[in-house]
């Protein structure tokens, strides 16, 4: 039997809803002296972030968490990172733990980038003989070198993020929790940090627990998952088994909840969308699209009270494991469109001879004003269905493998002497 | 429960449970950080010098100025008397003194508020910030405090009436209570702050209203028996008249009230220290 690096027993952890006060200042008086508040009242103010997840992890596993936003993912970070203690339950931990949940935790401006680096490493655990020891590679690896004595309030924010994550990245515990938001900076260097850690994972006896909305990176990176779902435990196992489940219910969930209510959105707001359908040629609402059709893709924009220019929507399609499988914004075609206030306005994008094979695909959309992000659905405007169709119009459908895109040729020929 | 033999002797190098026992201050995990502390106390004193003409100037100035303020107001104006000696060497020294316990008692009470975003993605022993805010306030008392034997010494070589002695060994005792005084008083205020905001607002009224309970402007001496209660109260009285007579050989010495001093201190820390650790398991969801 493999040996149990972490053993999370029970683990629950509420929160008390509403603002602190007074009212907590008269609460904690009245349970000093044993005099609770009656326990109706008490559940209802309590939000249980977590509750009864129990769960071993042998040591050497890479484990991907997966969940919403709200599942109880961070939650479930805090407590394993000791940031905040549980509510009930116990963690039991094997070997040296360490959270990588921000990088640069730490970082003050005035210092040098040498000075942040072994204040930085000190705070998450390191020793300074570890920090020395490793110095040269971490230096090297943020590619920083010339700057390293300059304090890091001159560095570009490029700089100041891979100085950062080179010091998470030469972190050496037994354990390790990470955050996907570290995979950050430009394409290059995020490449860098995603082969980091791979080689974290990989590494022999490390246990790495990697929490991600990204399914291709945990599936890469990882060979268990937890899918958490409303703060329990939904699916443990294979993490082939835990990112189909979480797919699943991911779809179930956006096809039932009203678009302009959900929150995992980012961007000013200027103006969001509020409804999204696709539509066939005649004009009949369709879930499901044939490869090679036209099909219209109809989205209503709501404008807040300010009047809207340079209205740029964009929209792509993702697999089922957050792949990107193509863009396409008005702007591309130079179209852009204009709003006034608290205006409704619907927009339908024509994709004649649909490319992509048979699967079920997110659509995600995005609206940039003025060149700034005002609405980005996180979790995708919806979804559709693609069944395999006579793209070539020559009644052959083929290379019928899911989720691939096709394309059409012109083909010459010339017969050579 | 059944547990399987496996588990039974399983040697968990750390358990995390909702509840913590009162006394369990975790000292071994603090010592185990110890080299963060003194990069703390870097990270709070580097940037006071970098990009200021003055650079640690500004740390002897600031108590120059105060006495020479102090000296006008209180001195030539209100005519508060200063035991006979010159005003200048009358107010520094409490005025260095109170420089070095407000310091660390006003870092050592931001602990939470200030550090929510550290504390929200990383785990260290929390008790590291207020030891080396009282550090690093230490540290500038040490400039202050060579100032003030400076000038101690200018006063002496021209001739004032003062007389250094043996007593000056009681310092370091002094400076011993301050301290615990200070971060028992802070660990106390931020483990209150967690959940009480209002604290942090009357932080800096109440820390004035301290300073004029405490013999810095006047000398004990002249404290009107109505009033004598306050100052009896007050566990930095003794401490800031001790310090000015281990320098100069003036004032009193109140040795039972410093034993007084000392045990209100030592039970302040104590109680400090469960505060803080309660305090310090759940901080971040109510910061």
């Amino acid at each position: 039997m493999a040996e149990i690096a972490i053993k999370v027993e029970n683990l629950g952890k509420s929160y008390r809803l509403g603002a602190l006060g007074s009212a907590t200042l008269k609460r904690d008086f009245l349970s000093m002296f044993g005099k609770g508040q009656n326990k109706e009242e008490d559940e209802r103010e309590i939000l249980w972030a977590l509750k009864n997840v129990s769960f071993d992890i042998k040591k050497g596993d890479a484990v991907g968490i997966v969940g919403k936003n709200g599942a109880g993912k961070s939650t479930l970070l805090k407590l394993l990172s000791r940031t905040t203690a549980p509510s009930t339950g116990s963690i039991k931990v094997h070997g040296k733990i360490s959270s990588l949940l921000e990088v640069g935790t730490g970082f003050h401006p005035e210092l040098t980038g040498r000075e942040n680096i072994f204040l930085n490493g000190a705070i998450m655990g390191m020793s300074k003989r570890d920090i020395k020891a490793q110095f040269d590679e971490i230096v090297e690896f943020s590619g920083v070198s010339r700057f390293i004595d300059t304090p890091v309030k001159r560095y570009s924010s490029g700089m100041y993020v891979r100085l950062a994550f080179a010091v998470a990245a030469h972190l050496e515990t037994e354990i390790m929790i990470i955050d996907e938001v570290l995979a950050v900076g430009d394409i290059d260097f995020q490449k860098k940090c995603l082969g980091k850690m791979k080689e974290v994972t990989g590494s022999k006896g490390r246990t790495v627990l990697f929490v991600s909305h990204n399914m291709s990176a945990v599936k890469a990176l990882c060979n268990y998952g937890l899918f958490l779902e409303k703060g329990t435990l939904r699916t443990t196992g294979s993490v082939q088994k835990v990112t189909e489940a979480y797919t699943a219910a991911n779809k179930g969930l956006i096809e039932t909840s009203e678009l302009a209510d959900r929150t995992d959105r980012s961007g000013n707001k200027s103006v969001i969308l509020v409804d999204y359908y696709a539509e066939d040629m005649v004009g009949n609402r369709i879930e499901t699209v044939l490869t090679g059709e036209d099909i219209t893709f109809c989205f209503t924009l709501r404008c807040g009270p300010e009047k809207a220019r340079n209205v740029d929507f964009g929209l792509n399609f993702y697999d089922p494991e957050e792949a990107n499988m193509g863009v396409l914004y008005s702007s591309y075609q130079s179209v852009y469109f204009e709003m006034e206030p608290h205006q409704l306005m619907q927009i339908k994008c024509v994709v004649p001879n649909f490319p992509f094979t048979i699967g079920t695909y997110k659509v995600g959309t995005r609206i940039v004003v003025n060149n700034e992000e005002s609405d980005w659905l996180l979790g995708g405007a919806g979804f559709i269905s693609v069944e395999n169709g006579d793209f070539y119009g020559t009644g052959s459908t083929g290379f019928t493998h899911p989720y691939m895109t096709n394309f059409l040729g012109r083909w010459i020929h010339e017969v050579q002497k | 429960m059944v547990k399987s033999p496996l588990e039974k002797n399983e040697n968990w190098s750390l358990e995390i449970y909702p509840k913590a026992s009162l006394f369990d201050f975790r000292l071994k995990e603090f010592w185990a950080y110890r080299e963060l502390i003194l990069l703390f106390v870097r990270r709070e004193l580097v940037p006071t010098y970098k990009q200021t003409i003055l650079g640690p100037l500004w740390f002897i100035l600031q108590p120059l100025l105060t006495t020479f303020v102090y000296s006008i107001v209180f001195g030539a104006f209100a005519r508060i008397p200063t035991d006979g000696l010159p005003q200048l060497l009358f107010y520094m020294p409490g005025i260095v003194l109170w420089n070095f316990f407000n310091s660390s008692f006003m870092k050592g009470s931001g602990t939470f508020l200030a550090n929510s975003h550290i504390f929200g993605k990383v785990y260290f022993p929390r008790l590291i910030l207020p030891v080396a805010g009282l550090l690093s306030s230490f540290v500038n008392f040490l400039i202050q405090f060579s100032l003030l034997l400076l000038i101690m010494a200018g006063y002496w070589i021209a001739g004032t009436e003062i007389h250094p002695g043996a007593q000056i060994l009681i310092l370091p005792l002094l400076l011993i209570l301050v301290s615990m005084y200070s971060l028992g008083l802070g660990l106390v205020v931020s483990a209150f702050t967690t959940k009480y905001r209002d604290l942090n607002h009357f932080l800096v009224f109440g820390s004035q209203l301290l300073m004029y309970a405490t013999p810095i402007i006047y000398p004990a001496s002249i404290v009107p028996d109505k009033f004598r209660w306050v100052s009896l109260l007050n566990p930095l009285s003794p401490i800031f008249e001790g310090f000015r007579y281990s320098l100069l050989g003036m004032g009193q010495l109140m040795t039972e009230r410093l034993m007084f001093s000392f045990v209100f201190s030592l039970l302040l820390l104590i109680l400090g220290l469960i505060l803080f650790s309660r305090a310090e398991r759940t901080s971040i969801d109510t910061v």
